[in-house]
């Protein structure tokens, strides 16, 4: 199935951009991955959620580049990517391991022939239909918090001008 | 086995969250979490036969994952107005 493909491509991104030496690379593969990611909704039959997730990649990837050149962090590689203390690295280890794990023992694995696109309720209009009536108030709660977070980004990335936020009497 | 797909992303997510020494790098295993919860969602609401209800959460998982990134990203810029680099190890403080 081709699905298994994306889902290769997947994991092999995540482990890419979690283990690079360059911010560069990293981001690169992040933006693999939510390609990927999309690439395997489609498979399902869920095109909506596959162009957002590929609109979404692509737009993190690409501030992530902008971000990346303004603080000049994206030619710069680590010496020693991934080396911490003992304790976080046994961490990431018992975390990178764990949760997979409890995952896949907690949920179990999905049928393979329920991975097709569903022939009901799959459309773009049935899906705008239930998006507007069922889930009316959790999408005015985004709509809010995106709102929110954009003024809020703006008031805390703004310049220091007074004296007291610079700290001098 | 699709569910290990998205959990192994998730993991890898986490494992970045705590590995990394930068802002940006912070950012990075934040979004393969994320990536990796909405891969969980979708795949779980296929086995529990609860396709649009689980696609819409994951809908909402993704857009809420931008308003995540722009604070990351505020709180980059202040950092780096304050100190001239994004290193998460020595952020105690934002101000000066």
């Amino acid at each position: 199935m081709i699905h298994w493909i994306f889902a290769i491509v997947l994991v092999s991104a995540s482990v890419f951009a979690t283990f690079s030496k360059s911010i560069r690379s990293s981001i690169l593969a992040l933006w693999i991955c939510g390609l990927g990611a999309g690439a395997f909704y489609l498979t399902i039959g869920t095109e909506l959620l596959a162009i957002i997730q590929w609109i979404v990649a692509t737009v993190i990837a690409i501030s992530f580049v902008f971000f990346a050149v303004t603080f000049g962090e994206y030619s710069k590689t680590e010496t020693r990517p991934g080396h911490r203390s003992k304790l976080f690295t046994v961490l990431g280890i018992l975390i990178g391991v764990g949760l997979p794990v409890l995952l896949w023992l907690g949920v179990g694995p999905v049928p393979e022939e329920m991975l097709i696109p569903a022939t009901d309720s799959n459309d773009l209009s049935a899906l705008g239909l239930k998006l507007v009536s069922e889930n009316f108030l959790a999408l005015e709660v985004l709509g809010v918090s995106l709102l929110v977070a954009i003024v809020g980004g703006g008031v805390i990335a703004r310049p220091l001008d007074s004296e007291d936020e610079r700290g001098n009497p | 086995m699709m569910t290990l797909v998205g959990a192994i992303v998730g993991g890898m997510g986490l494992v970045s969250i705590l590995l990394r020494r930068t802002l940006l790098g912070l950012m990075i295993g934040i979004q393969l979490l994320v990536l990796g919860a909405t891969l969980t969602f979708v795949v779980v609401g296929i086995s529990a036969n609860a396709r649009p209800s689980g696609h819409l959460f994951a809908l909402f998982v993704v857009l809420s994952a931008v308003a995540q990134l722009v604070g990351g990203y505020a709180l980059a810029i202040r950092r780096f107005y304050l100190k001239n680099n994004v290193l998460v190890d020595e952020l105690r403080s934002l101000k000066k």
